[in-house]
């Protein structure tokens, strides 16, 4: 004897199946979305190598201090390399500022903050996000730049430490947020674990806690450096713009962004100057996309500890 | 007394609160059976007249109970019965709770946990904990287990070599994980082996007493099997508290099973407390005898 055999019957999909609408809608915003960010980049880069291509420059020549855009404008002492330097001082000095305050209230909101205080944190820091980088700016030049002037003895006031002090405060919310997402998402039985075991709460947050959310709290620090760097506006009000190499955070000094802020609307396109400040913007687009290379290094490293 | 003579006879082992909780014996005459002395072990744990608010809502209300030294008691009951509640009072563990109020008193070898004067980090030295779902700390299998010890200021590293290789062999997983104490992470284990590294790594700041929240409820039948067989062997040096979904898990580890229940006032309370056997055969209360028959629960 033998059973029946059954067999099973697929549904054929219908048109509405085959068609699919909601996944459609999705794959064509993302294709867009990836579509925009290559043609961005195609676009800087394509403009970016101009200057080597159409005006004859060789690369390595940029970054001599003697070279000049602009014939125009006679013999120069700077080249690139002060706005490269300017950047990086801004952006890893305004880091270094505002990544231990602001893990520090990251760390605050999420571990010993009770509610109350964390429902005025909270909206605090959204506000804090949503002013814009031209108040910064002003607030920058017209309370920051005379009390460094008057009472700290600076020759101008406009200076590296009045860019990387605003600049600080610009990124202090964004370092905050993230790092307080990366100290909550440590599962509240680590805690509990440690302090079952008959720990302080505080030794708990230091052996726990924090090594657990180093690496979230890492790329909070690092987008918090993406954004100091990219930041043009506040810091060009504040920082004195002056090309030179300078290493005394008194002095006024100049970054990639202020550059290109300042000189573009001077130039005429296609002209060797304006192709050197789309060359800035090249540069400028790499570091921040090696910084993005980064973050996404530390960020991938996470699961496995 | 606003008792309900109408209703089954319910022998509660809490002290009638004036509403829900119907008794028809006196109190007297249950005493020597509810709190379930064994005049031979000395207690451990003792709780009397404990409640536990949450705000203005009681949890768990009136539990009086005993724990011998060098025994296991099982919590058995339904969903929100207040077991957990009450397991975690013997650690401290409810401090932690903003708005969280313990009354009554809970002692350690006759001594409360609550007293003015106590610290609760001290309580949670002598009671172990372990939880629910295995919760190894980010780090090596040997940085779990030595975690408590280095804390405590153990820096010697050959003695805390020992400790880990004594807590490691004691919870029976030395053998599984030896060859790669430094470079496997605690997370990288199985969850059976998870959850037998959490029970090294409490054994490893010498506890006297172990609380067990449902340590098995997220393992499968083998590693359960393991974790009950480790049950046995731990019973001798240390007195063991384990709360429990699973009724044959509780007949099978512990000597003396307590079953709670909800009360009308949705208040958790202490039914019947007795010998597993007894609870699981022959149990007093019928209210007992639903919920261990699978009438009820």
């Amino acid at each position: 004897m033998t059973a029946p055999t059954r067999t099973l019957r697929v549904a054929k999909p219908g048109f509405r199946a085959r068609l699919d609408p909601a996944r459609r809608i999705t794959q064509a915003a993302a294709a867009l979305v990836i579509a925009i960010v290559a043609l961005i980049l195609a676009f800087i880069a394509w403009r970016g190598i101009q200057l080597f291509i159409d005006a004859g420059v060789a690369v390595p020549e940029i970054l001599s201090p003697t070279w000049q855009p602009d014939p125009d404008s006679g013999p120069t002492t700077f080249g690139l390399l002060p706005f490269i330097v300017g950047t990086l001082e801004i952006f890893v000095g305004a880091a270094l500022i505002a990544a231990p305050l602001s893990v520090g209230l990251g760390l605050f909101m999420a571990e010993v903050a009770p509610n109350w205080a964390r429902r005025i944190t909270q909206p605090a820091m959204e506000v804090f996000v949503g002013i814009p980088s031209v108040v910064w700016g002003f607030l920058g030049a017209v309370l920051l730049v005379p009390v460094l002037r008057t009472n700290f003895h600076f020759t101008y006031g406009y200076s590296m430490l009045a860019g990387q002090l605003v600049v600080a405060l610009m990124i202090l919310p964004t370092i905050t947020s993230l790092s307080y997402d990366a100290f909550l998402t440590v599962p509240r039985d680590m805690r509990a674990a440690s302090m079952a075991l008959g720990t302080t709460r505080w030794q708990a947050i230091r052996h726990v806690v924090v090594p657990a959310a180093a690496s979230g709290v890492m790329t909070a620090i690092v987008m918090g450096m993406m954004r100091a760097a990219g930041e043009a506006l506040a810091v060009q009000m504040v920082i004195g713009n002056r090309a030179s190499i300078a290493f005394n955070p008194m002095s006024p000094i100049q970054t990639l962004t202020s550059a290109i802020t300042m000189d573009m609307g001077n130039t005429t396109p296609s002209q060797p100057w304006n192709m050197a400040l789309w060359t800035m913007g090249l540069v400028l687009l790499l570091m921040s996309l090696s910084f993005v290379l980064l973050v996404r290094r530390l960020s991938a490293r996470r699961p496995a500890e | 007394m606003d008792t309900q003579q109408g209703d089954v006879p319910v022998t509660s082992a809490t002290a009638p609160a004036p509403r829900a909780v119907p008794s028809s014996i006196p109190l007297p005459a249950l005493q020597p059976m509810l709190a379930g002395m064994d005049p031979d072990a000395s207690v451990k744990l003792r709780a009397k007249d404990l409640s536990i608010r949450y705000g203005t809502r009681v949890a768990v209300r009136d539990v009086t109970l005993d724990v011998s030294e060098h025994s296991v008691m099982a919590f058995i009951g339904p969903s929100g019965c207040g077991k957990s509640t009450v397991l975690r009072c013997f650690d401290r563990m409810n401090d932690l709770i903003p708005g969280a109020v313990v009354q009554g008193t809970v002692e350690l070898d006759g001594e409360s946990m609550y007293g003015p004067g106590v610290l609760p980090v001290e309580v949670r030295r002598k009671v172990g904990l372990v939880f629910q779902r295995p919760n190894p700390f980010p780090m090596s299998i040997y940085e779990n287990v030595a975690y408590g010890p280095r804390r405590f200021g153990q820096k010697d590293r050959g003695k805390l070599d020992e400790t880990v290789e004594r807590s490691l062999r004691h919870a029976a997983l030395w053998d599984e994980v030896k060859d790669e104490l430094r470079k496997k992470s605690g997370l990288a284990l199985s969850g059976g082996q998870q959850q037998r590294l959490c029970i090294a790594r409490a054994l490893a700041t010498d506890p006297e007493v172990i609380l067990m929240d449902e340590p098995c409820s997220a393992l499968d039948p083998i590693a359960t099997l393991k974790i009950e067989e480790l049950i046995a062997q731990l019973k001798a040096d240390y007195t063991i508290v384990i709360v429990t979904h699973n009724m044959q898990q509780a007949a099978r580890v512990s000597d003396r099973t307590a079953f709670f229940t909800l009360g009308e006032d949705r208040a958790g309370y202490l039914v019947e407390l007795d010998d597993t056997l007894k609870i699981f055969t022959n149990p007093t209360n019928q209210l007992t005898e639903d919920y261990v028959s699978g009438r009820f629960g």
